[in-house]
């Protein structure tokens, strides 16, 4: 079976009709990238199948089939085929629906038959012997199928290998056979009859059990079987309700109000019972709590009343006016106390002042008579003066003797020496004579006044001078001492007249010891008048607080009165408080008692209300069980359903799994019968192509990654087998591209089918010119025996198929425009 | 091919353990493996789960 012709309308990337002549057994479709070879393939496939077998869940989702610009909004494709059979699918353009074989129309013409819908569907499977995925796997090498082997991921190319090889069925129907959904659904059944039992078969006997106890309990608490009824929980309401009014009466409130007329109402009743009766325990505890506290109250209330009594009736026997009396002197001692106290601090502080003065003063009288005794007196010193002066005249004229004779003896000596003998022109003395006395005296003066002798009484002179001046000084400072001590002494004289002041008495030399002992005596003084300053406070303040407790006192007594009054609500001043005070206390004490009294209602009406309540629980019990009883045969019919369910599900799991196992079992065996098989058919048409110049023959190895999903590893080895490696590791993506090829072709000639057809689409996508031109022949050479229909987007393999092949069809596409694909 | 997909049947139903009981569904197996797929067998499992409740009212 070959293909003769295609015509194709509004499909994918063609939009206006397109007619394909097919009638040669090589055509080559060139075009560049994007110009629609790839539609016209997936055309053929499409009009066979109805579907684009590779696509993804996006390509499914869109409505991509039918061109976007087609006027019709229509994809059309008829195929024919060489044996005369017309195949025409159309498809009318949905809004985003799904994409499938059930949304296009088909119709195939086939020897005078004209069929539709599944019945031309089937026809075109036995016609081919091929379904949609062995299509892919023998006669469509697409261009996803090269790109798995040269990009892939292991997974990716390993499902390509699984449907190349035929397993496709075996891995479809291990894919989507999985017992275990079945055994979910089981499990689910199940859980739904134990369901039944637990909730029908096991509370039904739960139930009857629990009615018998409870009834039982009930009886032996006093309640006979017959009263386990509305009437009986009518009864008990009422009870409760009488109980209820006589308790709220003896507290002083409204009774609540209960309706023990209805049965249905019964549980809400008792559920107001339950609450008034927490109310009313709320109040005996708050009256009962109020009433503990007014006794409290009241009896301390008392006991002050009878304590301030008593507190003033001791302090009757105080006599107040004396009390204040003493006080009052007290105060006036201690103000003349301090005014003492005052004065004779100022006094010993002046006195103190005065010690000061009187020790500086004595200190440096002491010191200018020190002084003046060692200078003496002035006589002393002006006689002293005087003999010093004497001494001096004495000097001064012996010094101006010295110096004329020292001044005129020369000079005479000079003239004597010249004169001639006669008389002296002054004295008419004989100069003979006088030369005798200048002789002389130049003796006497050589003997005791020489040079020396005039320079000693010189310094002797200036001495005297100085001793002079000195003994001036002295007289002058000897006056200013004595000065001096004249007014220290009169200063003492006054001082100790401010003395007399101060100490009432005269003092007593020495005027320091004087005063110190003065001072002492005055500190002695202050001292004890402060201590009786202090005596006479305290006195004082024991006074006032007296007095002040003797207030405070009535002040209580006068609260206490005033507190009494207010509570018993009588004038303040009434004469006997004590008396109504003890009765209110007993009043409230009587009234605590009957609080206390009133408790032991409480638990007689819980145990009342418990009674109601056992009773109505035993009632809806039975009622529920009355139910239960009733709807257990359609529980049991359901049950039964669920086990026959169950038992069918088991069925079809055990079905499932039988086949599963089945399944992957021959699954195991036939890969590697089914690769052994193919094995030396890929090697011959790898190497017929251009295979490795080393890794001569491939081979697939097969590993069970789980059970029923096989992994495919591509191996290549060298003749010898001495050397292997992986494909994907070593292979350049043209050797890689021809491998894909190789596998492909052996499958196209292992499995048998009726489409006698290769449709290649860019079976060079990744090859170099030398495996170009190997791949150019060898499909020359296949066409031989098969229809080879190969596009491609390179000019030159499309030329050299040309040039190898002598009969064949060209078509060349122009770039796609939106008015579709045109052929030259 | 569709003679390939006989032959697998057979060789399914000699491996089975409960060929009597269960050629039945492998067949109608086999049948929805052609048609459909893995996808159209899931879903047909799911169908048969759903046939079986239905028929029980459960």
């Amino acid at each position: 079976m070959q293909l003769k012709g295609l015509q194709i309308e509004g499909f994918r990337g063609i939009n206006q009709p397109l007619s394909v002549p097919l009638n040669r057994q090589v055509i080559v479709i060139s075009g560049s990238n994007g110009s629609g070879k790839t539609s016209i393939f997936q055309a053929i496939e499409w009009c066979l199948f109805g579907l684009l077998d590779f696509s993804g869940t996006e390509f499914q989702r869109e409505d991509a089939v039918v061109n976007d610009f087609h006027s019709g909004e229509e994809a059309r494709v008829i195929l024919t085929l060489d044996d005369g059979t017309v195949i025409t699918r159309t498809r009318k353009k949905k809004a985003r629906t799904g994409f499938g074989k059930q949304d296009s129309q088909l119709e195939v013409i086939q020897e005078n038959r004209h069929l539709k819908g599944e019945e031309a569907q089937d026809s075109i499977l036995d016609l081919l012997g091929l379904n949609t995925e062995e299509f892919g796997a023998v006669a469509h090498l697409r261009q996803e199928t090269i790109r798995s082997f040269i990009q892939g991921t292991p997974a990716e190319r390993s499902q390509t290998i699984d449907k190349m090889i035929g397993l496709f069925h075996l891995r479809e129907l291990i894919s989507g056979l999985d017992p275990t959904v079945v055994d979910k659904e089981v499990n689910q059944l199940e859980r739904r009859v134990a369901d039944i039992e637990q909730t029908m078969i096991q509370a039904i006997i739960l139930s009857r059990k629990m009615i018998m106890k409870q009834e039982d309990a009930l009886e032996e608490s006093g309640i006979p079987r017959e009263r386990i009824s509305e009437i009986g929980v009518l009864e008990g309401l009422r009870e409760i309700s009488g109980q209820l009014a006589t308790l709220a009466g003896s507290l002083g409130v409204p009774a609540p109000t209960l309706d023990s007329s209805s049965a249905e109402a019964a549980r809400q009743v008792t559920s107001q019972a339950k609450e008034a009766v927490r109310e009313l325990g709320e109040r005996r505890f708050q009256s009962f709590s109020q009433t503990e506290r007014t006794i409290g109250e009241l009896t301390q209330l008392q006991h002050d009343l009878e304590r301030a009594t008593k507190d003033l009736e001791t302090a009757a026997g105080v006599d107040v006016k004396a009390l204040i009396t003493q006080r009052d002197k007290a105060s006036d001692r201690r103000g003349q106390l301090q005014k003492r106290w005052t004065e004779l601090k100022t006094r010993s502080s002046g006195l103190s002042r005065l010690q000061h003065r009187i020790t500086a003063v004595e200190a440096e009288l002491r010191q200018t008579a020190n002084h003046l005794e060692g200078q003496g007196s002035v006589k002393e010193a002006e006689a002293r003066l005087r003999k010093i002066r004497d001494e001096m005249e004495i000097v001064v004229a012996a010094r101006k003797t010295a110096r004329t004779l020292e001044t005129l003896l020369p000079a005479a000596a000079e003239y004597l020496q010249v004169a001639q003998p006669g008389r002296c022109p002054v004295c008419q003395q004989a100069i003979t004579d006088l030369r005798v006395t200048i002789e002389h005296l130049q003796q006497e003066i050589q003997a005791s006044h020489e040079a020396r002798k005039a320079q000693e009484l010189e310094n002797r002179w200036r001495t005297l001078k100085e001793t002079e001046l000195e003994q001036e000084r002295l007289v002058a400072d000897i006056r200013e001492t004595e000065k001096q001590l004249a007014r220290l002494l009169k200063e003492l004289e006054e001082l100790n007249k401010e003395l007399v002041k101060v100490t009432d008495v005269a003092p007593i030399e020495p005027l320091g010891d004087f005063v110190a002992q003065q001072l002492t005596a005055m500190a002695e003084q202050i001292e004890l008048i402060q201590q009786d300053i202090s005596e006479v406070e305290i006195t004082v303040a024991t006074i006032d607080g007296k007095l002040r407790s003797l207030k405070e006192k009535q002040e209580q007594l006068r609260r206490c009165q005033e507190r009494i009054a207010e509570e018993l609500d009588v004038p303040v001043d009434s004469e006997d408080l004590l008396t109504p005070l003890q009765n209110r206390v007993e009043k409230n004490q009587q009234r605590l008692k009957e609080w206390e009294g009133l408790a032991n209602a409480f638990p007689v009406l819980d145990r009342a209300i418990d009674r109601v309540e056992r009773i109505l629980g035993i009632l809806e019990a039975k009622k529920r069980l009355a139910e239960l009883e009733r709807e257990y045969p359609t529980a049991l019919e359901e049950k039964e359903a669920l086990q026959r369910a169950i038992e069918e599900l088991n069925d079809l799991k055990l079905g499932l799994q039988d086949i599963y196992h089945a399944a992957t079992e021959h699954q195991r065996s036939v890969v590697g019968g089914a690769l052994a098989a193919l094995q030396p058919i890929i090697n011959v048409r790898y190497n017929r192509i251009l295979g490795h110049p080393e890794y001569a023959e491939l081979q697939i190895e097969p590993e069970e990654e789980k059970k029923g999903v096989y992994r495919y590893w591509i191996a290549a080895r060298n003749p010898a087998g001495t050397h292997s490696t992986y494909i994907i590791t070593r292979f350049s993506t043209s050797q890689r591209n021809v491998a894909a090829v190789a596998i492909f072709l052996a499958m196209a000639e292992h499995l048998q089918h009726n489409l006698n057809v290769l449709l290649m689409d860019d079976p060079t996508q990744s090859m170099d010119p030398e495996h170009r031109k190997a791949m150019a022949r060898f499909l020359v050479e296949e066409s031989k025996s098969k229809q080879v229909i190969v596009a491609t987007e390179d000019p030159a393999f499309a030329e050299m198929i040309v040039q190898s092949s002598g009969r064949l069809l060209h078509y060349q596409l122009r770039p796609w425009t939106t008015e579709g694909v045109a052929l030259r | 091919m569709a003679d390939a997909l006989e032959t697998l049947r057979e060789q399914l139903t000699a491996k089975l353990a409960d060929p009597q009981k269960h050629s039945s569904i492998l067949e109608a197996v086999l049948e929805i493996v052609r048609g459909s797929g893995s996808k159209g067998l899931k879903k047909q499992v799911q169908q048969w789960i759903a046939d079986i409740k239905a028929k029980e009212g459960v």
